[in-house]
Order: C-alpha cells, then sequence, then structure tokens
C-alpha cells in the first residue's frame, strides 16, 4: 500500500483538527491553542465571512443576575439565576433536553460571554425574547462576534487555517479517529488531515431547505461524515422553522422581515381565500403565538391547498391605520423604523402594506439535532469531538431565541479543551492508507464520471421536498412518500457528476456534487425520526398525533449507521432536577407566551 | 418566468491561465426584485455552471460579494438588477482566484 503522502495531493498533521471557523469553531481553536496544542481549522469559506454567526440576529443568552453582574446592562433583573434560565431552557426544549448538558450550559454561559465581549465585541442592548422570564439576550451582531474571534485566531501562532476546505469524511483507525479528509476547492486538491482529536463543528444543514435564513455553507456535511464514520446523532427530528420570511422578489428571498413585523405589530395571517387561519389554532393570540404553532398553521394551509402562487400564505397589516402605521417608528428597533434588513432598503422589497399583503413562508432557521455528545463534547468514537449546532441535547425539541450563541460560547471552548487533553495523551494519530484511497476515490468520483445525474438539480429536488413534507407539519403518508422518492434521489446522487471535468479550480458543482450525499443523509434522518415519533413536540408536529406524550415520548430518537442502513433506537431523556408532565396533552399548551 | 432576456456580460478570468480576462455572454431574463447574486445564481444553475463567485450569507453581512456593476463596485447581494444589459467585472485583478472569487484567505498555506 502505498503511503498516505502519496494518495492525496496534500497531508497537514496536526493535533488538533477544528472543521468549521466561526461562532464554534473559532472557540474550540483558540480553547486548544491555550492548552498548548498545535490546531489545524479547515472550514469552507473563508474565515469571518462564512457560517451561521456571522448572520446571526442577534442575541446571547445569559441569564439576567449574572448580566447585572459581568455587564452592568441596563434592564437586567437580579432575580433571575442561572436555575431559573436551566428551567426555561428545558421546559421550552418540551423536556427532552439533556438536562445535565443544560445545567453547564447556563452556567458556564456568563463567563464566555464576558470573555467574547472582552477580546472586543461591542454590545449594543439587552433584549428579552420569548420563552425567557427574564431578559436574557446580550445583544451583539453578528459581524462583530466574527471580527472578534478572527483577531484571536489570528493572534495565537498555534492556530493555522485551511480555507475554501470542504471536509468530507472522518478517517478511522483501530475506532479510533485520527483525521480526516476534504476538498480544497479553490484548487481542487483532495487533503488528508492526521490529527491527535477532531472537532466538528460545522454547523446545521438548513439549506436542506427551500427556505433558510441560513448561508450556503450549511449543508450537514460534519453531522453526515460523524454519522459515515460511526457516530451517534439525535433529536434529528427537529429542524427549527422560523415562520413568516419573504418568498418574492428573489433577491429577498428568506428574509424574515414580515416576521419581525409580526413580532411588533397586529398581523393577519391569512390564505389565499384572505382567511384569518390563525382563528383555528390559537384564537387569542393569533400571529402572536409561538414561532412553531405559526409554521405548522402556514403548512396545513399550503398543504391543503390553500397557499398563494409562491406556495406561501400571507402576513397583512393593511387593518392597521395608517396614523397607527406611522407612530409604531417610536417602538420599532431602530433599524425597522427606517426599513432596512442588513444593507437592504426594505421599501424597494415590499409592497403597499396599507393596501397589499406580502406572500411569505417558514424558513428552516436552526437545528435543534445532531451528534450525541457528553459535557465534555465526546462522541462515542475516541478522538471524535463535536460542539455548538450540530450536535444534540441542548435544545431538545425547541430552541429560545438567543440561545444558538450561547452554545457557540460554551461549547465550542468545552470541546478545545477536550480535545487538546485527548491529543496530549494518546498522541497523534496516523491514518489507514487504505481507507485515504477509497475516500479520495470518492471525492474525485463526480470529476470523473462522464455521465450522470445534475447536483444542481438534485439538491432543487431536496429542497422542494424538505419544504413541503418536512416543514413544521409532518404526516404519515407524506413521510412515506418521502421515503419513496428518497430512493430515485439516492440513485441519482450515487452517480452525481460535474459537467466540466476540467475544472479542479473552484467548480462550485464539484462542491454540490459533494454535498448532494449529505443533503440525503440529513432528509433521511429527519424523515426516519418524524415517522418513528408517534406525537407533537417542540418543532414537529404530527397532524396524525396531534398530542405531545408525556406518557410515553419522554425520549430522544438515537440515530446510528449499521453496516449501509440507518438505525434507530430510543433512549429516556436525561432528567436531573426539573419534572416533566407525564401526562398526554393538547400540542402547544404548555408553550411559554411570546 | 418571463421571456425577455438581457445580455449580461460576464468576465471570465483565471490569472494562473489565461493571459487576459475575457467576456462571455449570457441571455438571461431578469426579473423585477432580482440582485446580481440572483444574476449569477441564474447563470450558474441554468447556463454555465463554471462561473465562479463567491458570497454565501446572501444578506449583506459576509461583505465579499463584491461585483464590479457596469464599472461600479456593489455587493452583489444587495444591488438591484436593472432589467437591461450589464457588464460584470471583479472587484479586482489583484489576488483574484477565479472569475469574481478575491482570495480572502487571511494565513494561505497552513504549516506542516
Amino acid at each position: 500500500m502505498p503511503r498516505l503522502d502519496d494518495i492525496v495531493d496534500q497531508v497537514i498533521r496536526t493535533d488538533v483538527l477544528v472543521i468549521g471557523s466561526e461562532g464554534t469553531g473559532a472557540r474550540a481553536a483558540i480553547a486548544a491553542a491555550d492548552d498548548g496544542a498545535q490546531v489545524l481549522v479547515a472550514t469552507k469559506g473563508f474565515v469571518g465571512k462564512c457560517g451561521a454567526t456571522l448572520t446571526a440576529d442577534a442575541d446571547i443568552d445569559v441569564d439576567s443576575a449574572t448580566i447585572l453582574k459581568l455587564f452592568a446592562l441596563p434592564g437586567a433583573h437580579p432575580e433571575d439565576s442561572p436555575q431559573k434560565f436551566f428551567e426555561d431552557m428545558v421546559r421550552e426544549g418540551d423536556y427532552i433536553g439533556n438536562q445535565r448538558l443544560v445545567e453547564i450550559h447556563c452556567d458556564e454561559a456568563g463567563p464566555r460571554v464576558k470573555e467574547l465581549v472582552d477580546w472586543g465585541a461591542k454590545v449594543d442592548k439587552l433584549t428579552h425574547a420569548p420563552g425567557h422570564r427574564y431578559p436574557r439576550g446580550i445583544w451583539i451582531e453578528g459581524p462583530e462576534i466574527a471580527k472578534a474571534l478572527t483577531k484571536q485566531i489570528l493572534a495565537r501562532p498555534a492556530i493555522s487555517l485551511l480555507e475554501t476546505t470542504m471536509v468530507t469524511d472522518l478517517l478511522l483507525r483501530g475506532g479510533r479517529c485520527v483525521g480526516a479528509i476534504g476538498l480544497d476547492y479553490r484548487n481542487g486538491k483532495v487533503v488528508a488531515f492526521e490529527a491527535g482529536a477532531v472537532i466538528i463543528c460545522a454547523g446545521g444543514a438548513m439549506r436542506m431547505y427551500r427556505y433558510t435564513t441560513a448561508p450556503d455553507e450549511l449543508t450537514g456535511d460534519g453531522m453526515a461524515a460523524a454519522y459515515r464514520a460511526g457516530a451517534e446523532l439525535q433529536d434529528m427530528e427537529f429542524p427549527m422553522m422560523l415562520p413568516y420570511v419573504m418568498i418574492k422578489p428573489d433577491a429577498v428571498n428568506s428574509i424574515d422581515y414580515p416576521y419581525l413585523l409580526s413580532a411588533y405589530l397586529d398581523a393577519k395571517a391569512m390564505n389565499r381565500m384572505g382567511q384569518e387561519y390563525m382563528l383555528k389554532w390559537d384564537k387569542e393570540r393569533l400571529a402572536w403565538t409561538t414561532r412553531d404553532v405559526n409554521s405548522i398553521a402556514a403548512m396545513v394551509e399550503v398543504l391543503e391547498g390553500r397557499g398563494g402562487p409562491n406556495d406561501g400564505t400571507y402576513i397583512s397589516l393593511k387593518h392597521i391605520p395608517r396614523n397607527i402605521m406611522e407612530n409604531a417608528k417610536s417602538f420599532l428597533p431602530e433599524s425597522m423604523a427606517r426599513w432596512r434588513y442588513g444593507a437592504f432598503d426594505m421599501k424597494k422589497f415590499l409592497p403597499d402594506l396599507t393596501q397589499d399583503a406580502i406572500e411569505c413562508a417558514p424558513a428552516c432557521h436552526f437545528w435543534n439535532g445532531g451528534v450525541r455528545v457528553t459535557e465534555h463534547c465526546e462522541t462515542n468514537i475516541p478522538g471524535l469531538y463535536a460542539a455548538g449546532e450540530g450536535t444534540g441535547g441542548f435544545h431538545g425539541g425547541n430552541r429560545v431565541s438567543g440561545n444558538a450563541l450561547t452554545m457557540t460560547q460554551v461549547w465550542g471552548p468545552r470541546a478545545g479543551h477536550a480535545a487538546a487533553a485527548f491529543a496530549r495523551r494518546d498522541g497523534r494519530g496516523e491514518a489507514d492508507p487504505a481507507q485515504a484511497a477509497a475516500l479520495r476515490a470518492k471525492i474525485v468520483a463526480p470529476m470523473e464520471r462522464a455521465s450522470g445525474s445534475n447536483p444542481i438539480q438534485l439538491r432543487n429536488r431536496i429542497r422542494y421536498l424538505s419544504h413541503r413534507y418536512l416543514n413544521a407539519v409532518r404526516e404519515q403518508r407524506w413521510l412515506e412518500q418521502v421515503l419513496q422518492d428518497m430512493k430515485e434521489l439516492q440513485e441519482q446522487a450515487g452517480v452525481v457528476h460535474v459537467r466540466n471535468r476540467a475544472l479542479k479550480k473552484y467548480n462550485m458543482e464539484w462542491v454540490e456534487a459533494l454535498q448532494a450525499e449529505n443533503l440525503l443523509t440529513m432528509m433521511e434522518m429527519v424523515t426516519r425520526g418524524s415517522l418513528m415519533r408517534t406525537e407533537s413536540r417542540g418543532a414537529m408536529f404530527r397532524r396524525d398525533f396531534p398530542d405531545t406524550d408525556g406518557v410515553n415520548w419522554l425520549k430522544n430518537i438515537v440515530m446510528r449507521r449499521d453496516g449501509d442502513s440507518l438505525t434507530l433506537r430510543t433512549e429516556p431523556a436525561v432528567i436531573t432536577t426539573l419534572q416533566p408532565p407525564r401526562t398526554a396533552y393538547k400540542y402547544s399548551e404548555q408553550e411559554g407566551a411570546r | 418566468m418571463a421571456d425577455t432576456t438581457y445580455t449580461v456580460r460576464v468576465a471570465r478570468f483565471d490569472p494562473e491561465r489565461d493571459a487576459a480576462p475575457h467576456y462571455d455572454s449570457y441571455p438571461v431574463p431578469i426579473q423585477e426584485g432580482w440582485s446580481i447574486l440572483n444574476v449569477l445564481t441564474y447563470i450558474y444553475e441554468e447556463l454555465d455552471p463554471t462561473v465562479a463567485f463567491y458570497g454565501p450569507c446572501r444578506i449583506g453581512k459576509c461583505v465579499a460579494c463584491h461585483v464590479k456593476v457596469n464599472g461600479k463596485t456593489r455587493l452583489a447581494c444587495t444591488e438591484l438588477a436593472s432589467p437591461q444589459e450589464m457588464t460584470l467585472d471583479p472587484m479586482t485583478q489583484r489576488g483574484l482566484i477565479r472569475d469574481f472569487v478575491i482570495d480572502r484567505s487571511r494565513v494561505h498555506e497552513p504549516e506542516e
């Protein structure tokens, strides 16, 4: 067998390999480097210019009493505590979050966010989001976080970067993770990494959906690679939807401006006949109910044939008198009062709201499930660690606002410390050349096939099916239909090919070809998990099982690979101090007020 | 989808292989409310998958999708495309990887 260096174009050897460079990955790399490890960060885009952290909208949760102590922000409430934060997080997650992990999360949030602020991330204000009993959202814009963390990475000589690199698979030897392999698509090189320990911080799989607030990279690569390596995943049936994003025009597709309007003004949600369908769901709060109920209600209209021309439903503000709309500027957030969203002037894209409604759809916003980890971010594979979005057990069935960023800051460092210790103890791993050769062949296969399926069409089909049938509402017959349709898609993914095979340098279609398998793995997990969970909970509503079943379903669904098939089992939810309701009750009755 | 198409001239350049940039022209059915990023995405998905650009966030936050639209540097994601002929060039030739992609990497080569 040839040496690894002869199999791939480049071999990089390091103590700790971190996959992903933003909120979680940067923190993991910093922690590992500060413990004395050599660290290599491989990231799919450019550092500070990719990933979900940057796009965050952007509250970071810490309990209010700790905020008062560490940040002295106006509005922080001394009666709050890490314990109360813990209770809210477990309750809003519909009681299937791992309480041992949630305790750590709430205890360590303050000190870790303090470090971020000390590194220069600018705090704007404190916000009070739904689901929290106290104001807990320390507002720091995503680009501020990215800037502060990038600076810390660059200040540490022990951290090296490999950008524009999609890690496709993990390398294993003797049951231990010893590295990874991937494509540096900027020059078309296959790169192998030999490491003492590997940390996956590659985020969620929101790009599986037609409408999503997430950036392009988020195609579930880390979770899918972990799965293929034999890692366990959990809670994969709970992708989180944000109701009411823009559909048209295309420039602002998936922007959640209508949702933000609906949070501040009395928006009416309507179907294509102009019926206010929220009356069927929550007579009192209507569109002011929780995000999940809004998403569910909207998708039921679409699936029952009452959606608009773009498969959406409508948000209308037409009934609000002009002077009330004018006065709204006095209490809307400043950017919204100026009709701004990021760098967009929304006036150019919205219809005349005194006359017309906005057609909207639910968009995938966050990935609640992922790789199953311990409190030290260990997976079931020695040497393999995971942290941040794309790990499971923290948010249970649903995440409260502001907790995605807290997750990056708390769990990135924990993973970094644990991986550095493992690498120090066990030394650098050595890859199995035969495995590396097989995985290299898989990477270059789409460039070697003279014909085959088109990766762009394939992902569009995946996104269409996911939007309709794996949205907030699910039903057995639709889920079974997805599994049926997936067989053909899996065949296509097996023969996916890149049209210009001579183009090695920055060939975007090559990257898409490698993502196809990952998207399908995610799709299968969501579908199979949803079929198994015969109840409605958190971000998932089963139309054919509309109750939350506290008798039979205080459980997590755990997934892993067995040969070539996905196997599922259940594990009881980890409960430490907060006892869940152990009865069956109507879905959404336990929801907190928005 | 409207049938009217507009000619979009796209600068193509791989500094490692080409002596000089050249333009490829594509007929694009530019719709009202399309951004320049929508135009590039249409070309990539429907006409020519070899066109290279970068701009993952799509909402003006990564600030990495600069394109010269008829000579003026703009963010591709937030700049509206007028339904008319246009010429697209990279922001700069310095550090150009290919077409519109500028090398924004912080550290070029990792240590062995």
